[in-house]
């Protein structure tokens, strides 16, 4: 974890945004750090969350992460939709890239389980999901531009329908109807590779120790 | 790729999208038709749109944010690398506790032995299991208790010093005990009467002292009872098995296992949990009900029970069968067991037992009373048997009680007084697990102000509390946890600190204050209250900040007397709150012009938020906005019905003093809040800088001494303290008075603008470099650095360099954004050309101000200056608009339109009525008239007089006013008129028909303006005169 006192402030964050944005590779790694603290600082909020009955308010802890990391107020409200762009594909890059390295960890260190409780969350909750939801999302662009921007706003920026047709400029019917099909064709894309995860997943329920909970919700 | 099939690829794409959307515009039924009809021959495309369909589900999947997603993994991993010592290891830190060794675990979770590397005390520290960890609501509920826990003081129960939060883990730190618990203790067998009596005696008293506080155990065990080397009974854990997160599964009754919700019903035991809980359920427990203090008393009689046979009352391989047997079974009798045990305890074991509460013993006081008259019973015969040659004993005994007596009255004398008013408290952030953003920082800001209404509480500055962290190499903004707030609160030797926590519970919200004792860690005071949703968060925060108030000691009619609750009219919008508290720290952090928008959008979202108005208007006030700054300090003040008693003074006095500039009035104010708020430096500061604007700088001094003595802190106190030194020429004790605020860590441009004012009067020339050179880039110093020394040069007559210094700091100023500061630079600039002369130069700098920035000040220095180039007219014109805009205001009333008036007489050849004009300005002339500008515009009123007397031929007395530049350097400092007197003077003296006292003070002023430039009309009109003398 950087040390406080060098890590950048949200002012300094959105400048980074911004040259990243305009091409200085240089500014992710300074990014890097700062998003991933704020990863394990999320992690340690999701565990005293996923517990049933306390339903997540996602988008309000996505939206702290920004507010956190992110000088919001120093953007200039015209470049507000350039600024969400940037963000999500800053979010992206980072996300993928660590559950990248994650991954190739893990293969060294054994298997892995994924609770019942959470093999009930259809999302793709292991690392090798978000490299493969980066892929799927890559080659979709190919066919679907806009398309996998909403997904990329949404899904790895954390912005609500609103915000996003805001930032693309569209209509958030469009914004709905872009979602869907998109999530049509992702989850496709995805089920094709990962079948053989998904059984495993459901087997290797054991002694987690959520299993002897009771379970209302239905999903 | 060809181009071409690029293109269809594309087109094939958007058709199938196209496809997918109509498709599901069908009902499901009609799909498979649609899609044959549409796609036809091509097969592909129909499959590839089935499959696509297929997917088509309204699921989570990619509906949580990726950062979610990748949290949650990183979370699991955790959890699953069998991370479940929260990570503790031996030799490690947490918190300021060092893990020693462990002492044991548990069902409740692990125990270290550690050492409490602030107090140096051994301390036994509990982590709690992993489940708590991960459910924010049974931290809460855990932290409840173990406050009240804590709360309980009896020799019986172990006391609780501290309760934490470290990487996740919740852990509890407590008396560290040397001894075995009672379960190892019976583990060698029964303990023999004389041995079980004490210790029974004991137990009993711990849980009568705790349900005397309603408190419930609910774990009453062997296992949780310790009993020291020296035979003391220390209970443990009171009230955790309430909060375990665990669901439980409730014995098995007719309809079989039921399960219970977490907090809605009682707790039990989960399957995994150890039997030697389960043994020592009531019934009750076991059937999963509510519970009350006679759950304990069942558990109390199968300890009992195990202690006097060595055997469980309730026993069995499994859960299911220990719950039987408590719902069903009676245990073995107990004098089939043990013959020899007395019957008394025979009795209260079974009446204990009783499965139906109502036929138990309903206190521990009930079971106490028959557990001493047995042991009263034997010690009647072990008395009878001995002699009566010990009574002395008793006699001592006696004493000892007495002597406890005495101590516990002077531990009760304490918790009355919890603090007193000299004490100080720091405040914590408060700890948000509900993940909504909008109560960070927020009720902080509101508990703040809330306690800040109390003249008896005193809360560490915002500003101290940033010096302390400073000390310990922490930024300013740092987070201030509660560890933190105690070592702040140690570092500035406060008293204790104030931590709260908002957690939500289901849709409600629960909510702790807590104040606690830094030294010692022990809890002063604590509330608890919960909120039935958002918008009474603030509501119930007050409520329990207002008790919190009274169980710290502060008297009932101080808290009624000061006490405007919060969330009902100061401002329900919480993010309102929130937004206001994100300016303060923005203006901490950044610096005021940061700060503005958080405080522009609280005002939006509540626009009856006075606080917001409050803040917005002093930091444009100190960002020399003086329009702007008037403006929302004015609308705070109409609102100031609405606000907290100190609100009120703060916002009338604001008021007063700088909106309207009625100082009389706002020194009443400033006295009433300091009279009430003896604590609060803010009044004496203020007043110390209106005894300047006054000229009463040494009763200024007197009130700056005091300000700084509450709060050392305060920067704006050393400038005004410099100020007032160098304005009666103590210039070391002004220098000294730098000192003091660097040995602080303290800076800000105008101390500098003072040093150099300072090395001015010392005519340190490389000093001055030295200021201007520190202020060069600085956004708010630079362009005031750059005024000063435009006037040291046209203080020497160089009216090129001044008018290029002053080019200068207009653009410094404009870069900074400060548009209200460029027009006072420039007006600065026109006052001295129209000194010198120069009127046309002086009327179209005039104008240009005017037209841009019209505010106060620059409307009266306007004036001055157009009546100084002869404009009388308008020069009266505007002074007349300047008595209707400002009808109260101290210094426009009584020093300036006095002068202005004057100057205009002067034009008019009315020497003696600009003479009565100025009648009432004497009391106010040596002051520093204008507060919100620094100008060169010290002794107006003496130096028109004097010109006055110079026009009625009256040398002398003109030499008297002329005199008090040369006696008071230090007001004037390097403004120009400064040096001008000097050519007065010689004018006075020629009047005077000292023809010799004349030359030397034309000398003087020739000496000072050695190398000025030649064309300024002042220095050839000198010149002139000079030869004349000759």
């Amino acid at each position: 974890m950087p040390d406080f006192s060098d890590a950048p402030s949200k002012v300094e964050v959105t400048q980074l945004l911004k040259a990243w944005g305009t091409g200085d590779d240089k500014a992710l790694d300074r990014l890097t750090p700062v998003v991933q603290q704020e990863l394990h600082r999320l992690a340690h909020r999701c565990m005293s969350r996923e517990r049933p009955g306390h339903t997540l308010q996602t988008t309000a802890l996505v939206n702290e992460v920004y507010l956190r990391l992110v000088d919001v107020n120093a953007v200039e409200w015209q470049d507000r939709a350039h600024f969400f762009a940037i963000s999500a594909r800053m979010m992206r890059r980072i996300l993928t890239d660590f559950a990248r390295s994650r991954n190739y960890q893990k293969r060294g260190a054994g298997a892995v389980q994924v609770s019942f409780d959470e093999a009930l969350v259809v999302t793709p909750e292991k690392d090798g999901d978000i490299m493969a939801l980066d892929e799927a999302l890559t080659e979709f662009a190919v066919l679907y531009p806009r398309q996998s921007q909403v997904v990329e706003l949404r899904f790895f920026g954390g912005l609500e329908v609103k915000e996003t047709a805001e930032a693309l400029k569209i209509s958030p019917e469009t914004v709905k109807r872009d979602w869907r099909f998109a999530k049509a064709w992702l989850r496709r894309a995805l089920s094709d590779e990962t079948i053989g995860n998904a059984n495993e997943d459901a087997t290797e329920d054991t002694n987690d120790d959520d299993s002897d909970e009771p379970r209302k919700e239905s999903a | 790729m060809d181009e071409r099939d690029a293109e269809r690829e594309l087109e094939r794409a958007r058709r199938l999208e196209q496809l997918y959307h109509s498709a599901l515009e069908h009902p499901e039924a009609e799909r498979t038709t649609f899609v044959a009809a549409e796609c036809g021959a091509d097969s592909a495309l129909r499959q590839e749109l089935e499959s696509l369909l297929a997917h088509d589900k309204a699921d989570s999947f990619i509906e949580e944010p990726a950062l979610e997603v990748a949290a949650r993994m990183v979370a699991q991993q955790r959890r699953r690398s069998g991370d479940d010592s929260g990570g503790v290891v031996l030799g490690q830190t947490v918190s300021h506790y060092r893990i020693l060794e462990k002492l044991g675990g548990g069902g409740m979770g692990v125990v270290y032995k550690a050492r409490d590397t602030r107090l140096g005390r051994l301390v036994a520290l509990k982590f709690l299991p992993e489940d708590f960890a991960a459910d924010p609501t049974a931290i809460v509920r855990f932290q409840r208790e173990a406050r009240a826990a804590s709360s309980l003081n009896h020799r019986n129960i172990c006391t609780i010093y501290d309760i934490g939060e470290e990487a996740g883990r919740a852990f509890i730190a407590m008396e560290y005990l040397d001894g075995q618990t009672l379960k190892h203790l019976i583990e060698s067998g029964p303990l023999p009467t004389g041995r079980l009596l004490p210790l029974a005696i004991q137990i009993t008293e711990a849980l009568e002292a705790a349900h005397a506080q309603g408190i419930i155990h609910r774990d009453v065990k062997p296992a949780n009872i310790f009993v020291t080397a020296r035979g003391q009974v220390k209970v443990l854990d009171f009230g955790l098995a309430k909060v375990s997160p665990h669901r439980q599964i409730v014995a098995t009754g007719p309809t079989g296992p039921r399960f219970s919700d977490a907090g809605s019903r009682e707790q039990l035991t989960s399957p995994g949990m150890a039997l030697g809980t389960v043994a020592y359920m009531s019934p009750e427990q076991a059937r999963g009900e509510e519970l009350d203090i006679r759950t304990d008393l069942f558990s109390l009689g199968a300890v009992f029970y195990e202690m006097a046979t060595g055997h469980r009352a309730f026993d069995g391989n499994t859960a299911a069968i220990v719950f039987d047997a408590i719902l069903n079974r009676d245990p073995l009798s107990i004098s089939n067991l043990d013959p020899n045990l007395p019957e008394g305890l025979a009795h209260i074991m079974a009446k204990a037992l009783e499965k139906d509460r109502k036929d138990r013993y309903q206190s521990a006081t009930e079971i106490l009373d028959d557990l001493k008259a047995i042991a009263a019973g034997r010690r009647a015969r072990v008395a009878r048997a001995l002699s009566n040659r010990k009574l002395w004993l008793a006699a001592i005994a006696t004493l000892a009680i007495l002597a406890v007596v005495a101590v516990a009255f002077s531990i009760h004398q304490r918790r009355l007084h919890q603090l007193s008013e000299q004490d100080t408290l720091v405040l914590a952030d408060f700890s948000n697990s509900t993940g909504d953003p909008v109560f960070d920082d927020t009720l902080k800001q509101a508990i703040s102000v809330q306690l800040a209404q109390s003249p008896f509480l005193n809360i560490l500055s915002d500003a101290k509390t940033r010096a302390t962290l400073r000390l310990m190499a922490k930024p300013p903004g740092t987070k201030l946890t509660p560890d933190l707030a105690r070592d702040v609160c140690q570092r500035a030797a406060a008293k204790a600190y104030i931590s709260g926590s908002i957690a939500s519970l289901g849709s409600e919200y629960v909510i702790g204050v807590d104040a606690i004792n830094c030294e010692t860690g022990d809890a002063l005071a604590q509330e608890q209250v919960t909120a039935a949703n958002k918008e009474q968060v603030l509501k119930a925060l007050g409520g329990a900040t207002t008790k919190l108030r009274s169980r710290l000691g502060e008297s009932l009619a101080s808290i009624q007397k000061f006490d405007t609750p919060l969330g009902e009219d100061t401002t329900s919008s919480l993010e309102a709150v929130k937004f206001l508290s994100l300016g303060r720290k923005a203006q901490q952090e950044k610096g005021g012009d940061a700060a503005v928008p958080y405080f522009k959008h609280a005002i939006a979202l509540d626009p009856n938020f006075a606080a917001a108005y409050a803040a917005l208007g002093t930091t444009y006030f100190n960002l020399r906005e003086p329009a702007l700054a008037n403006e929302n300090l004015k609308k705070a003040f109409e609102l100031r019905d609405r606000v907290s008693d100190r609100e009120r003074y703060w916002f009338s006095a604001y008021y007063y003093h700088l909106v309207i500039g009625d100082l009389d009035k706002a020194v009443e104010t400033y006295q009433l809040w300091a009279e009430d708020y003896p604590h609060d430096n803010v009044p004496r500061g203020n007043l110390g800088q209106i005894y300047g604007f006054l000229g009463q700088y040494d009763t200024g001094v007197t009130e700056l001494l005091e300000d700084l003595r509450l709060n050392p802190d305060t920067v704006a106190g050393y400038n005004n303290l410099m100020s007032h030194y160098t304005a009666l020429n103590r210039l070391e004790e002004a220098k000294a008075a730098y000192q003091r605020a660097k040995a602080r860590n303290l800076d800000a441009p105008f101390l500098h603008w003072n040093l150099y004012g300072i090395a001015f009067l010392q005519k340190d020339a490389a000093e001055m470099q030295r200021q201007a050179t520190w202020a060069a880039g600085k956004p708010q110093g630079e362009n005031m650095l750059l005024s000063a020394q435009s006037d040291t040069e046209a203080y020497a007559g160089h009216l090129d360099r001044a008018r290029e210094l002053t080019r200068q700091a207009m653009q410094s100023a404009a870069q900074n954004d400060q548009q209200e500061t460029v027009g006072q630079w420039q007006m600065n600039a026109a006052l001295r050309e129209a000194e010198f002369g120069n009127t046309t130069r002086a009327r179209q700098q005039i104008e240009e101000v005017l037209a841009k920035s019209p505010n106060r000040d620059m409307q009266i220095l306007g004036a001055l200056a157009l009546a100084r180039i002869g404009d009388s007219a308008r020069a009266e014109q505007m002074a007349d608009d300047l008595a209707k805009q400002f009808p109260q205001d101290t210094v426009v009333n009584r020093y300036w339109l006095p002068t202005i008036r004057a100057a205009n007489e002067i034009n008019r050849k009315n020497p003696a009525k600009a003479i009565d004009a100025l009648a009432i300005s004497v009391p106010y002339e040596l002051g520093n008239p204008s507060p919100q500008a620094e100008i060169g515009a010290y002794l107006y009123p003496a130096y028109i007089r004097g010109q006055s007397y110079l026009l009625l031929q009256d040398g002398e007395k003109a030499e008297g006013e002329f005199q008090k530049f040369l006696t008071h350097p230090g007001i004037t400092v390097n403004c120009p008129l400064g040096a001008l007197a000097h050519l007065q003077l010689g004018r006075a003296y020629t009047l005077m028909h000292d023809p010799a006292k004349a030359r030397a003070a034309y000398d003087d002023f020739f000496g000072l303006w050695k190398d000025a430039d030649a064309d300024v009309p002042a220095l050839k009109q000198a010149k002139a005169e000079y030869a004349e003398l000759q």
